[in-house]
């Protein structure tokens, strides 16, 4: 009997080149162009602009930006799995109605919040069942579920503006630690959270390998069905979730907003695949998109553009950014 | 590499901020655009706002309305979108179009113009008599408004200008408030507040016309009245993206400009929006907004966020006074050319913000109108 003793695969690069190749120059560039901007636009916005260098301005663009930041880490979960979840923002409004209207009402605070968080886990689940098990297209599912949910938005809310949220959630959400609301520390956290899943977590590769080739997941022994409908269930409870901060947050509901939280969450989050792990939907280049389209816009408006400009800023970010990452891509896997 | 573009990253970041004050957060009566803190009002601004917060008069009707005629007629309500004020109106229109004995059509526009111009169309193809454009802009939907019109059906514009804005083709009234006025009384109460030093800044969104009246009429008292001691900016926020960028850009501009005094949003409904940004940015801007939606009211009564409105009678009251307009424009008599008043409601004079507080005169409208019809 022969032993065959196989040695390296001769074709394998050596360790030291794969090394050398992921801290190469424009593998860097690459990953950190987005920050490396993002910085600059702040830096030259201090020199150029006075009211740049206040700490207050500063902190004041990360807050604003909590609510959307939240929902592109939200939405950044199914994205990774090749999927959409365009019921995100509208789970949310729903929750927050159903919350509001349970205490006015006169229902325990408790009670209400698992309610709203139970709408959440309904959402997700009809929405994991028709795409996963039934194969419906997961776009028209969720846009079907963002229509049905604006209308029990506004039959929740009878049409009508309900203020008046539990003081609670409202000091669970707009208090300050360390001069910061507590809504933007929400956001960072989630965003570490996702980094970690995303990043250091077996579950985490698996939405990779199911995001770009389900079925090969599937032949490598992914259990694609279970980790797709796993994700649809978490980022319909953690919108629902969403809703309990952004009740919080606004201390009231209007029915109508759900729509206008569309768009920016889902930009963000493809924006964020420019930047840190390029090519792919991550939590910390989400952070970074979302910071520079504010640095940005803030500049613009504190030099007193109008609006118009500050929307022709976003849409022509979003383009350059995305083009940019899609030609860096294709010259890194010619350069193999 | 990748260590170096770090480290002179953090460092860059550490001397930049090294030069960063902190915002001003205390209080908003330290302007740096007042420059005289005792400044004093023209004479007879105090009584004019006074005036202003007294209980607006019942507006009916002062003639009868051949109900046996209107038996079975048909008219549509077309909003711009639902909202809580244009459902409560639009409930007044179904319950006068009930004691009327007319058919009620609500026709939800959903912001958009397809959607505005398919309502019409629907109406001219089911034989309507009459339609109530709530908030729409006639100019968006002229070729629509001249087939109705070429079908006989009677379309009234509401809050769509000023009353004394030409009334638009297709048309045959304008049923709104004047909202230059409102403007105008809402940077009196600021000045009248702030003995004239106001800094004030303005949010509005000016492809909606009233609400860009309203600016207008804001930005021009303050000009006006106080062109040296107080300041006046306007903020436009995309309509699209009220939601999301009016926290966002009042931030900003309260953090770019900590001396607000007062902070004039032209309709109730961005409330939500406004109380946070105003919160987080520490200022203690005084806000007044327009319409006087029950939300408001609330938060005005409770003492919570909101200092006032200028608030219009109750959404029903206006439908019924819509209905009133569009029936006799169907029977073929004269528009009786109402305007929708408004009071200046503050902490003094809210009570407990119910429509018998605020409107004293408006809590039964409905047999009014029904008392005058049966004349």
């Amino acid at each position: 009997m022969t032993a065959t003793i196989t040695g390296p695969n001769r074709t394998d690069p050596p360790r030291e080149a794969r090394t050398r190749k992921r801290f190469s120059g424009p593998h860097v560039l690459q990953k950190y162009a987005l920050l490396g901007i993002l910085l600059l636009l702040l830096g030259t916005f201090m020199v150029i602009i006075p009211a740049f260098r206040s700490w207050g301005l500063i902190t004041s663009m990360i807050n604003s930006q909590s609510i959307i930041l939240l929902l592109a880490l939200i939405a950044t979960i199914v994205l990774r799995t090749g999927g959409f979840d365009l019921s995100i923002s509208q789970t949310m409004v729903a929750s927050a109605a159903l919350c509001i209207v349970l205490t006015k009402a006169g229902l325990p605070l408790v009670v209400a919040i698992g309610c709203s968080i139970l709408l959440g886990a309904v959402v997700g689940v009809v929405n994991a069942f028709l795409i996963v098990r039934i194969g419906v297209d997961s776009f028209i599912v969720t846009l079907g579920s963002f229509s049905a949910l604006a209308g029990a938005a506004y039959f929740i809310t009878d049409s009508s503006i309900v203020a008046g949220a539990p003081v609670e959630l409202v000091n669970a959400v707009r208090s300050q630690l360390l001069g910061i609301p507590l809504v933007t520390w929400y956001a960072w956290a989630l965003a570490v959270i996702l980094w970690f899943v995303y990043q250091r977590t077996p579950v985490g590769r698996y939405m990779v390998f199911i995001g770009g080739n389900p079925d090969a997941a599937r032949l490598a022994g992914i259990q694609v069905q279970r980790v797709r409908f796993g994700a649809y269930l978490v980022s319909a409870l953690l919108s629902s979730l969403m809703g309990l901060v952004f009740l919080g947050y606004f201390g009231a509901v209007d029915p109508g907003v759900g729509s206008q939280y569309l768009l920016q969450p889902l930009a963000a989050a493809f924006l964020g695949t420019t930047a840190i792990v390029v090519g792919r939907f991550n939590a910390v280049g989400t952070v970074v998109a979302l910071y520079l389209l504010i640095v940005g816009i803030t500049g613009l408006q504190v030099l007193g553009a109008q609006t118009w400009v500050t929307n022709v800023f976003y849409g022509l970010a979003l383009m350059i950014a995305v083009t940019a990452s899609k030609l860096a891509g294709r010259k890194r896997r010619i350069a193999g | 590499m990748r260590k170096a573009i770090v480290i002179t990253a953090g460092a860059s970041i550490a001397l930049l901020l090294m030069g960063c004050t902190p915002a001003v957060s205390s209080g908003g009566t330290d302007t740096s655009s007042n420059v005289d803190a005792a400044g004093s009002c023209p004479a007879g601004l105090a009584d004019e706002v006074a005036a202003a917060m007294e209980p607006t008069e019942l507006v009916a009707p002062e003639s009868g309305l051949d109900l046996s005629a209107l038996a079975g007629k048909s008219i549509w309500y077309i909003t711009f979108n639902q909202n809580q004020f244009s459902t409560e109106m639009s409930d007044g229109v179904e319950e006068a179009g009930a004691a009327a004995g007319v058919d009620i059509t609500i026709f939800d526009g959903q912001n958009s113009t397809s959607k505005y111009s398919e309502g019409i169309n629907q109406a001219i193809a089911q034989g309507a008599d009459g339609i109530i454009l709530m908030a729409i802009q006639p100019a968006v939907v002229s070729a629509d408004l001249a087939a109705a019109e070429a079908a006989g059906i009677s379309v009234l514009s509401t809050l769509n200008g000023d009353p004394t804005e030409p009334v638009e083709a297709g048309t045959f009234a304008n049923f709104t408030a004047d909202y230059t006025a409102d403007g105008s009384l809402m940077a009196k109460w600021a000045l009248n507040d702030s003995n004239c030093t106001a800094d004030v800044l303005v949010v509005q969104s000016s492809p909606v016309h009233v609400w860009d009246l309203a600016a207008q009429g804001i930005e021009a008292t303050v000009n006006e009245t106080c062109p040296e001691d107080c300041a006046v900016k306007v903020l436009d926020i995309d309509p699209a993206n009220i939601a999301t960028d009016t926290g966002t850009q009042l931030q900003t501009a309260l953090q770019v400009d900590p001396g607000v005094t007062h902070v004039l949003p032209v309709w109730d409904s961005a409330m939500p929006y406004i109380a946070p940004a105003v919160a987080a940015a520490g200022s203690a801007a005084k806000v007044l907004a327009h319409d006087g939606i029950s939300a408001s009211l609330e938060l005005i009564a409770s003492g919570q966020d909101q200092d006032g409105t200028v608030a219009m009678p109750p959404p029903g009251w206006i439908g019924w006074a819509a209905f009133d307009e569009v029936a006799r424009a169907i029977l073929g008599t004269d528009s009786p050319g109402y305007v929708i008043p408004t009071r200046l409601v503050t902490s003094e004079n809210v009570g407990d913000g119910s429509t018998e507080s605020v409107s004293p005169n408006y809590t039964d409208y409905q047999a009014a109108f029904s008392e005058a019809w049966a004349q």
